[in-house]
This record gives structure tokens, C-alpha cells and sequence, in this order.
């Protein structure tokens, strides 16, 4: 079974999707993914996933840099499938955590306390050095979380989008194979019609996004979508109606 | 009611506004002057458009309101004529004439507003209203701008306006201080700016991986410190800051604080005695605080709770000469109310600042300290967390083989190694001796027993024990099993300290 794919290496700079079987969610299919990035001595893990996968991606991630060099560990929102780990890794490394303001007083819950390990991304977002080229914190705001970021890669132009592009498809990170959004389309749309917050955000997500290149999207659960399919991807998220667009359907 | 209201909304506003009233018909100028003066407190009238020119050229009102058809010069030319003068004049037509002529003329011209007689009183105020508050608006921005403009050019500090690496405009004392005629030279100067950075440990200036200005901009509001020539070649200290322009991108202001007076470049004096030294080493810092509390900069605040570091940031609030106040969260008021101390860390220290608990207060969310002494242990280059084990946990070393007879605490751990407390010195024990720790850590009835090899990094000497410091060599197993414990450890101890807030 394979649960690691290299989806980016120039060299220089490589981006791997790891996928972890999470036994309590694969009950309902919902695989997690995990991402790393690494440009030469420094290295940043994305939404490293809930406790029960930690042993897992910890070594995954000691297969390929020291532990040291991990310098970031960049957690999307607050959801246990992303940062239920977070006091784990705190102990384990070094590395700097970045989250949205929004959640760091929540971060004592999963174990973390100090503070001085945790760059705290305003709403407004941010972009940081990484090597030799930068890495963009996007506002992902209610998309599903309050506090919820994107992280768009400038060097493999990889934008890793949590949450939003989920999809429920055998087809998930590093199994992921060609797929068109046609072919996934149907599995997107329940997902997104109850757990984003409405129309309003996608618009002006879509809108952020476009302002930089976006060859693939990496999204935290499902598959990839690359050049066309993640332009009809956008289309379509665009106008999707969802949460409090379809209010009267849940109440 | 509404109406009413606006009435004395108008009065109000007008009341530093002139009005200029042109108008032939006398009954009508008598009539509609009188309520004029009731809003305005001055109202100048005249007759006819050769009047009303002149009026205009004498006076300058804010205001004028004209009839069209007068003898001499109408309405319409008088507005043109006026409009040469002072393009932003605000001129109301009023005309008994629906005449579409007059009315694209009058469009052309450029005047605020075209009222048709006879013009209801409600109506006229709250077109006066608008046009006012609008003046009002235009008035209060150029005097900020005029303001702001001095404000940046006369400022203390040397200033300058950037978007991305351009320079937009900089302030007169940076032109001096750089020896520059204007702005434009300034513009040509900045492109090599890098070159005349300094360098000087722990101060900002171009290395090969990272722009000077990438790395400020980064970290807008944060303090670097910078060394600097000026025209007489002699080494100047800046505090440098960048400030972003809130809402829009890439625009930036650049401050430097000039600080040498502060002496904090000079060589340590080698003829004074340790405690001048410090003496003079105190005066630098409060120095320093004066400057971090002038820039209004963050400062980081460490305590820890059996060995979790517990750490937030605050701003100093006030400085005197033996004691300051700050501000900080209230989470660290709670440790360090614990603590009964706290350590102080900032970019602009090369130390940390150890000081005591005078007393504080939840409610202003403020802490008065005092008994300041430096520590060169920087809290923030503690990389792993560390905790302090349960007191059932203990440990047995072995030293080449043999278990130590000694009696052993364990003070904390974390993933690197341990500090441990001996109640005296082993024979043959020193830094690197290799040893075998089996320790036996957590609760008494699921307790983690590993054996860990591990070196001996460091012994200090101290009253009544012996700190020494070991640093492990663990097996992959080993250490995940020492991170779930360490972890778990963090979260109970994170709940205690939680428990004693809420216990009081
Ligand atoms: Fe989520
Ligand atoms: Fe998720």
C-alpha cells in the first residue's frame, strides 16, 4: 500500500503527500493527508493530523530531513484531524507553530502552553521566507473553521487548501491519481454544502487565490486537482450555495 | 421632527461657514436672508452677478447661493467667472426657469446644485447639509494632511515612506544624516542602503541568505538594532522599526530611533571595577526599557510551572529608576504571581532580565517589578520542553557499571536530557562520563521504565547540591516513548496550573 508520493522536486525544493490510514475515520472515509515541504536544511509540515497518526508521520517525516530542520508546523484550523498532535510535536521538536490568533488560546486544550514556540497568523494573513522563496498564509475564514488559513507554496505552486477541496474518493493524497473534477464532483459537493460557512466566503476565497499561480491544489482530505480541474474546481466552488445559504434544510 | 432636527444639525455645522447670497428680487433677498443668518453667522448679500464677483474676490465665502437672471452679469457667467478663481467653489443655482439651457450650462460650469423656485426650506437645508458636511470632510483632511506632512518632516526620528523597496518620501533629518540634497538623491542612495549597514553581533545588516528590508518588513513593529556613519565617519546606534500602512500592501514606514547616546556601542571600560561594571551595566538597561517602552515594542515574558515554560508577551507600561510596570496577559499574571518573578526577554537585549514581584493587578491586567539582575540564560533558546516528573518518579545511575550510592532528584526532562539534582559529587564524575540512567517515570501504578544511555554536559557546584546536567542517546523506541510521556506529563501539568487559578 503506498502512503507516501514525492508531488513536487526540482532538486532543490520537494513537496510529499503522506496519507495515513486514520482507523476512526476511514470507518466513514475520511482519510487524512498530511504534507511536508523541504528546501534544502528547512522544512515545514502541514496539518500533521490528530494523535493517533503521530508515530506515523513522525517517522515519515524522519525519513527524509533530521528533525531539526523541521522549522515550521503550520496548522490550518483547530479541528482534531489537524492539530489534535499539536502537544505531541511540541515536545518532540524544535519547531515553530503557526496558527491563526484566533486559536492559540484554545491550543492549552491539546497540550501546548508555551507560547514562545508560536507565530500567531493575523486574520489578514501573512507571507514568510522559506529558502529561497516564500510561503503565503491565505485567509480561509469559515471555510469551515473561524480561523482558517491556505498556504500557497510560490516554488512548486502547490496550494494547500485544508479543508476546502475535500473530497471522498479512493483516489485520496498519495494514492491520488489523474482525476478530473467531473469525476469527483459528487463527492465534493456534500462535504462542502454542510461544512462551509456560506457563499459569500468561497467567493472571496476564490478571489484570493487567483492572485497567485496555482498549478495544483493539496487539500487535507481527498484528492488533488491540477491546471483545468482545479479551474473548474474554483468555478464551481465560486457559486456553490452552502451552510447558511441551505439554513432551512437543517433546521 | 426630522426636520427640526436637521435645523440645528445645520446651525451647527455652519457655524464657521460664510454665505454669499446674490439675488435681484429685494422682497424675496430680505425674506430669504433673514433665515439664511439663522444658520450662518455671516451672510453677505448682494444684487446682482458684477456684485456678487466682487463680494466673491473680497470675501471668499465657503457658500454661495445666486439667482440667474439679474441685471449687469447673470447668474450663470458670475458662477463661470468664479469657478476661474477657485475651481473647488461650492455654488447653488436657484432659478424660477425650468429651461434645460440653463441647466446643461449649468452643468458645464460645474456648480453643486440646481434648485428650482420656489424651493421648500426643508429641502434647501438639507442640501446646505450635505454640501457643508462635504466641505467639513475636504477642510479636515487637508489640515491632516498638512498635519501628518509636518508631523513626518519635523519628527525626531529619521524617517522613511516606502512602498515595496521604493522610497516615496523621506524626512529632513534623514537627509542630514546621510548628507543628501533632496529626495531624489535620497531615492539613489537607498537602492545600496544594505551597504551601509554595519555589521555588529546581534545587530541587523546584510548577510547573504535574506534582505535587510525583507527581514524588517517581516517583522513589521518589531526592534533591530542597526550601526550607522554619519557625516563626521563616526559609528551611530539605531533602533530601527518597520511600520506597515494598516490595510494596504507593501507600504511601509521605516523609523530609526537614534540611541548612542546610550553608549551601548563602546567598549566595556577595562579599568572599572565588577561592580561599576554593573553599576553602569544597570543604567544601560533601564536605558534600554526607556526605548522599548518609547516604541511601544513587545517584550517577551518566561515563568515556568514545575518546569513547563510558560511564556507571553507584554509592553512596559512605566519606567523609574528602581522599578517598571507592564502589561501582559493573564495567563502570565497567574504564573507569575506563582513565581513570585518573571524573566524579561527582548530583541534588544543580549541578556535576559531576571526580575521580582512587587505586586499586580487582574483587573488593569498590570505587574509592577523590580530588583532587576541579568541572567545570561536566554529562556527563549530553550529548544524542547521540559517538565518536572511526578515525585514517585525516580532514577538509578549506573557509573562505569556500578549504581550510585548518592541521592538523585530528577529536576526536570525533556527529549535532549535531563537536569538532575545530587546531593553530592560521585567520585570520578565529570563532563562527558557516559552513564546509564533507568528511570522509572509517572504515576506509581502505570509507570514508564526505560533505560536510557546518556553524558554528563555539565556540573555545577551549589550550597547544599550538585546540579548536573545529562544529555540522552536515544533509540528511536526509547525516545517515542519518552515524548508520549513528556507529552502527557505537559498536559497534566498544563491542568494543575489551571487548578490553582480556579482553586483561589
Ligand atoms: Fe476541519
Ligand atoms: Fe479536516
Amino acid at each position: 500500500m503506498q502512503n507516501e508520493k514525492v508531488i513536487y522536486d526540482d532538486g532543490d525544493h520537494k513537496c510529499i503527500v503522506f496519507s495515513f490510514d486514520n482507523e476512526e475515520v476511514e470507518e466513514s472515509f475520511l482519510a487524512v493527508n498530511q504534507y511536508l515541504i523541504i528546501q534544502k536544511n528547512s522544512a515545514i509540515l502541514i496539518d500533521p493530523g490528530s494523535q493517533s497518526t503521530y508515530d506515523e508521520v513522525y517517522d515519515a517525516v524522519c525519513r527524509y530531513i533530521d528533525i531539526d530542520n523541521l522549522k515550521y508546523i503550520f496548522y490550518s484550523h483547530q479541528d482534531p484531524d489537524v492539530a489534535g498532535s499539536i502537544g505531541k510535536w511540541s515536545v518532540s521538536c524544535a519547531a515553530q507553530q503557526i496558527v491563526s490568533k484566533q486559536w492559540i488560546r484554545f491550543m492549552s486544550h491539546y497540550g501546548l502552553m508555551n507560547f514562545n514556540r508560536v507565530i500567531p497568523l493575523e486574520d489578514k494573513g501573512a507571507k514568510i521566507h522559506f529558502g529561497e522563496d516564500y510561503l503565503h498564509f491565505i485567509p480561509a475564514h469559515f471555510l469551515h473553521s473561524p480561523g482558517n488559513f491556505s498556504l500557497y507554496d510560490s516554488r512548486s505552486k502547490i496550494l494547500f487548501s485544508g479543508d476546502i477541496g475535500t473530497s471522498i474518493t479512493s483516489y485520496y493524497g498519495a494514492k491520488s491519481q489523474d482525476v478530473t473534477f467531473g469525476e469527483i464532483r459528487e463527492s465534493l459537493e456534500g462535504f462542502h454544502k454542510r461544512y462551509m460557512a456560506g457563499n459569500r466566503f468561497c467567493k472571496v476565497w476564490v478571489q484570493k487565490v487567483k492572485e497567485h499561480d496555482v498549478h495544483t491544489m493539496a487539500p487535507q482530505h481527498g484528492s488533488l486537482l491540477s491546471g483545468e480541474e482545479y479551474d473548474n474546481f474554483l468555478a464551481w466552488f465560486k457559486d456553490l450555495e452552502c451552510g447558511g445559504d441551505l439554513m432551512e434544510s437543517i433546521y | 421632527m426630522e426636520s427640526k432636527n436637521n435645523y440645528k444639525k445645520l446651525a451647527k455645522l455652519a457655524k464657521d461657514f460664510t454665505l454669499l447670497y446674490i439675488e435681484d428680487n429685494s422682497g424675496l433677498q430680505k425674506q430669504a436672508s433673514k433665515i439664511f443668518k439663522k444658520f450662518f453667522p455671516k451672510v453677505i448679500v448682494a444684487t446682482n452677478g458684477q456684485e456678487g464677483l466682487e463680494f466673491f474676490k473680497k470675501y471668499y465665502p465657503d457658500i454661495i447661493i445666486s439667482d440667474i437672471k439679474m441685471p449687469k452679469m447673470n447668474g450663470l457667467d458670475m458662477a463661470r467667472k468664479i469657478k476661474e478663481i477657485d475651481n473647488d467653489a461650492q455654488i447653488i443655482i436657484t432659478s424660477a426657469f425650468d429651461e434645460k439651457e440653463y441647466l446643461l450650462e449649468s452643468i458645464d460650469i460645474g456648480i453643486t446644485k440646481y434648485l428650482k423656485k420656489p424651493i421648500p426650506l426643508e429641502e434647501l437645508i438639507e442640501i446646505l447639509l450635505d454640501v457643508i458636511s462635504q466641505q467639513n470632510d475636504k477642510k479636515n483632511r487637508r489640515l491632516f494632511d498638512a498635519y501628518t506632512k509636518d508631523a513626518f518632516e519635523y519628527q525626531d526620528h529619521m524617517l522613511i515612506f516606502i512602498e515595496k523597496d521604493e522610497v516615496l518620501m523621506v524626512n529632513k533629518k534623514c537627509l542630514e544624516f546621510f548628507a543628501q540634497e533632496n529626495s531624489k538623491t535620497f531615492k539613489e542612495l537607498f537602492k545600496t542602503f544594505s551597504k551601509l549597514l554595519l555589521p555588529h553581533e546581534n545587530f541587523l545588516y546584510e548577510k547573504d541568505t535574506q534582505s535587510w528590508l525583507e527581514i524588517i518588513k517581516e517583522q513589521d513593529g518589531k526592534l533591530f538594532n542597526v550601526k550607522l556613519k554619519d557625516t563626521k565617519n563616526k559609528n551611530r546606534h539605531f533602533v530601527l522599526k518597520a511600520n506597515k500602512i494598516p490595510d494596504k500592501d507593501n507600504y511601509y514606514i521605516l523609523s530609526f530611533d537614534d540611541i548612542s547616546e546610550l553608549g551601548l556601542l563602546e567598549e566595556d571600560n577595562p579599568n572599572l571595577t565588577d561592580e561599576q561594571k554593573a553599576q553602569e551595566e544597570k543604567i544601560k538597561m533601564i536605558n534600554l526599557l526607556h526605548v522599548l517602552k518609547r516604541n511601544k515594542t513587545k517584550i517577551k515574558l518566561y515563568n515556568s510551572y514545575k518546569g513547563l515554560s510558560i511564556s507571553n508577551t507584554g509592553i512596559i507600561e512605566e519606567v523609574l529608576s528602581n522599578q517598571i510596570k507592564i502589561k501582559t496577559t493573564y495567563l502570565q499574571q497567574r504564573a507569575i504571581h506563582i513565581d513570585k518573578k518573571t524573566t524579561i526577554e527582548s530583541e534588544l537585549f543580549s541578556k535576559a532580565l531576571e526580575c521580582s514581584l512587587v505586586n499586580l493587578n487582574f483587573e488593569t491586567q498590570s505587574v509592577v517589578l523590580n530588583n532587576f539582575s541579568f541572567t545570561p540564560f536566554l529562556p527563549s533558546k530553550q529548544k524542547y520542553v521540559r517538565v518536572m516528573p511526578e515525585s514517585s518518579s525516580f532514577v538509578d545511575i549506573y557509573f562505569d557499571a556500578i549504581r550510585l550510592s548518592v541521592k538523585i532528584h530528577i529536576l526536570d526532562i525533556s527529549i535532549e536530557g535531563s537536569k538532575l539534582s545530587f546531593n553530592s559529587l560521585p567520585a570520578g564524575l565529570k563532563e562527558n562520563s557516559e552513564l546509564i540512567l533507568k528511570l522509572r517515570l509517572g504515576s506509581k501504578t502505570s509507570p514508564l521504565n526505560m533505560d536510557v544511555k546518556a553524558e554528563v554536559l555539565k556540573i555545577e557546584e551549589h550550597k547544599d547540591e550538585f546540579i548536573v546536567i545529562v544529555v540522552f542517546k536515544l533509540e528511536s523506541e526509547s525516545k517515542k516513548l519518552l515524548i508520549d510521556y513528556i507529552a502527557k506529563r505537559q498536559m497534566a501539568l498544563i491542568r494543575e496550573f489551571k487548578g490553582l487559578q480556579n482553586a483561589e
